[in-house]
């Protein structure tokens, strides 16, 4: 009796851990097939807000406003006739100083350094990324530059 | 105690119903044997699965996941990009903002609330919607997420979100009418997005010639042309010369892609390609270049132009007339219609005829754009058609026509097919239409024009252009309106070896006080074209070359030109 009881329980303990065993294999796989449909998912979105920023990137670099900005914030124009040149030799020489200055004597005293105030520039209208710039309407946002608006 | 009890109730069982009890035994053993070997099958099949085949998939799992991601049902429409890469058309994920009226309970606090959220959404259009007997009504296209958390915020059971395909063009109307339009859709209406429909919409992304930074000096300076003139439209490309590649390509006015089907007709109406018009003076490339070729003629050959030249009840005059003998230079750089008419006449219809036919300038052709206009000769020609013809009157064609025909005479001699897809290698030479002799002696000409000419004003500094300017006056119910004119100029550069074609016209400019009056190609064309010139030069870094009579290629043919003042 004694030895039928062992081989039972053994028999039953074997069962039960093949059955836990196998439970804990099928929650893993349920668990991985979860996070890798939640990480496609996530791919999937991301691959979306690349393309709207692609998307974004272009609209921000369109020459047009580009060079509205330019304008008006670097002061740059196009360049002018003769501006650019094909090589070092065509830019002029710098001029010799006049002969009368270098036999100048030297002045008495350096006058004395005056303390200079600079006044802070304050800028017309600080250029900021426009608030809803992350997936607002572009044919809005276009709209209000064609208007002359802010960027 | 109950052991022993159960021990003899066992053997009395085997004793007595000792058969049953072993068929029994049997039955069990049997069951337990299939099961046991149901079990050992499935564990053996678990090993190989796992274990097995567990090692081969390793590899195949990491390209699995490359790819694996969403093969979209429906490919999303390709993207349309400029030769550097600059994103012109793309398609974005969008979401739209449904409403199933039965679901919802408070329809005008909902109503109100939209359109609070929607600035530009009517709270009574929104009401209107809710009163429908559908279950699934569109109330916005294309919410902002700021927009969306706003609209859940409602907690509103009967709105929901669905994320729709649309198109969007980040360069706005600059392209406006390479790349055209797709509706709501994706079904290109307009351009590329017509053009090659098909194979954007199997998800295929479109690289184009075009160079976005050239489109925007091209489209800046012709815009510019046309308001300081009040023209009613206008026109420029940027083609080059060797491949036939366009660069840039605008036609105006133009519209917003996003609003096209709202936009005018006018607007829509494409100058380069649509537009059949006659050009004037500019044919005077063609059909110079068509003498030189049939006749090789010295340039120093002289013409009287000092009288018009009448033909039946015709007279030709000449705008400015210089009311002399003409060398072939002269005439050409002052734009003579007499001198050109009478070299129009020795060609004759036939030849001339076949030779605008070579230069592609009389037949439509399949164009990457769709809005292809058709060219006409005069039915039936006459005498006098061919001595106007000569001087671009009577024969209409289109600006890509006239520039592609010029980019022709101006390489050296080989037909040139204008593509807008950016080419992948160096295409094969087109036929020759005219010798490399013939071609040389035309930019010479056409620097003549600029460098001395007409065309004076299109020059600038370091590039040597050459050209030909065009006034034409636009024929209205079959008579000439010398008020309304046709102003064009087509310049290529670096003359000596061209690379670019530029050519800009303009529909219908008034003089006005800067021009003094004047509503000529000179004045009006001639000026724009070398300020593309410049910012192309600035853009391409094209580096200027040494102005002066050593670099002009013009400078041989001075001894034909005489000095005399008009």
């Amino acid at each position: 009796m004694k030895k039928i009881r062992l081989r039972t329980l053994a028999v039953l303990g074997g069962a039960c851990l093949t059955g836990a065993l196998l439970l804990h294999a099928s929650q893993n796989v349920q668990q991985t097939e979860d996070k890798l449909g939640a990480l496609r998912a996530s791919i999937e979105r991301e691959r979306e807000a690349i393309a709207v920023l692609n998307a974004e990137w272009a609209y921000l670099n369109n020459p047009a406003r580009i060079e509205k900005l330019a304008k008006e914030y670097l002061d740059l124009v196009p360049p002018a006739t003769g501006a650019i040149v094909s090589g070092a030799q065509e830019i002029p020489a710098t001029p010799e100083p006049a002969a009368e200055e270098i036999m100048a004597p030297p002045q008495e005293s350096a006058p004395a350094p005056q303390p200079v105030a600079f006044k802070l520039a304050k800028p017309s209208s600080p250029v900021s990324p426009a608030a809803n710039s992350s997936g607002g309407d572009f044919s809005d946002l276009l709209r209000r530059l064609e208007r002359g608006g802010a960027p | 105690m109950i052991f022993a009890q159960a021990r003899r109730n066992a053997i009395k069982l085997i004793g007595e119903k000792s058969s049953s009890f072993d068929l029994a035994r049997g039955r069990m053993v049997f069951l337990s044997g299939a099961f046991a070997l149901a079990y050992v099958l499935l564990a053996g099949r678990a090993v190989d699965l796992a274990v097995i085949q567990g090692h081969e998939a390793q590899p195949v799992e990491a390209a699995e996941a490359e790819q694996a991601p969403v093969v979209p049902f429906a490919a999303a429409r390709g993207g349309i990009y400029d030769r550097n890469g600059v994103m012109l058309a793309t398609t974005l994920k969008m979401a739209s903002l449904y409403a199933d009226p039965h679901l919802i309970s408070d329809t005008d606090g909902t109503a109100k609330a939209l359109a609070k959220i929607f600035p530009g959404l009517p709270e009574k259009d929104v009401l209107k919607k809710f009163q429908s007997e559908k279950r699934f009504i569109r109330i916005r296209r294309d919410v902002s997420p700021e927009q969306q958390d706003a609209v859940m915020l409602l907690g509103e059971p009967g709105l929901t979100f669905q994320r729709e395909d649309r198109r969007v063009y980040p360069q706005g109307a600059m392209t406006a009418h390479v790349i055209g339009y797709a509706d709501i859709d994706g079904k290109g209406l307009a351009g590329i997005e017509r053009g090659f429909d098909k194979i954007l919409r199997e998800g295929k992304d479109i690289k184009l010639s075009i160079d976005i930074r050239l489109q925007h000096a091209l489209r800046r300076e012709t815009m510019k042309a046309m308001k300081d003139f009040h023209a009613t439209g206008a026109a420029g490309l940027i083609m080059d010369v060797n491949n036939g590649e366009i660069l840039a390509g605008a036609s105006l006015p133009d519209f917003d892609p996003y609003a096209a089907g709202d936009a005018e007709k006018d607007r829509m109406f494409n100058r380069l390609t649509l537009g059949s018009y006659e050009f004037g003076s500019i044919f005077k490339i063609f059909s110079t270049a068509a003498y030189l070729e049939i006749f090789d003629a010295p340039l120093s050959r002289t013409f009287d132009a000092s009288k018009p030249l009448t033909a039946g009840k015709f007279t030709i005059n000449d705008y400015h007339a210089e009311n002399r003998v003409l060398t072939i230079p002269e005439i050409f750089m002052h734009s003579s219609n007499i001198g050109t008419a009478m070299m129009g006449q020795a060609i004759g219809e036939m030849r001339l005829k076949k030779f605008y036919q070579d230069l592609g300038l009389t037949v439509s052709f399949a164009f990457d754009v769709p809005e292809m206009g058709r060219p006409s000769l005069p039915e039936p020609w006459r005498e006098v058609n061919t001595l106007t013809a000569s001087y671009g009157h009577g024969v209409t064609t289109t600006a890509l026509h006239v520039a592609a025909a010029a980019a022709t005479i101006a390489n050296g001699g080989t037909r040139v097919t204008p593509t807008l897809r950016l080419l992948e290698k160096e295409p094969a030479k087109g036929d020759r239409v005219v010798s490399e002799k013939t071609s040389h002696r035309m930019r010479q000409l056409m620097r003549l024009v600029v460098a001395d000419g007409t065309g004076s004003k299109a020059d600038a500094p370091g590039y040597n252009v050459a050209g030909k300017t065009g006034t034409a006056e636009k024929n209205l119910n079959g008579r000439y309106d010398s008020k309304r004119l046709l102003s064009s100029f087509v310049g290529v550069f670096p003359a000596n070896a061209p690379r670019y074609l530029v050519f800009i016209m303009v529909d219908e400019p008034k003089p006005n006080k800067e021009s003094f009056g004047y509503a000529t190609a000179g004045w009006v064309a001639a000026p724009a074209v070398a300020r593309v010139v410049n910012s192309m030069a600035a853009v391409l870094g094209i580096p200027p070359e040494k102005s002066g009579a050593g670099n002009d290629i013009s400078a041989s043919l001075r001894q034909f030109v005489s000095a005399e003042a008009r």
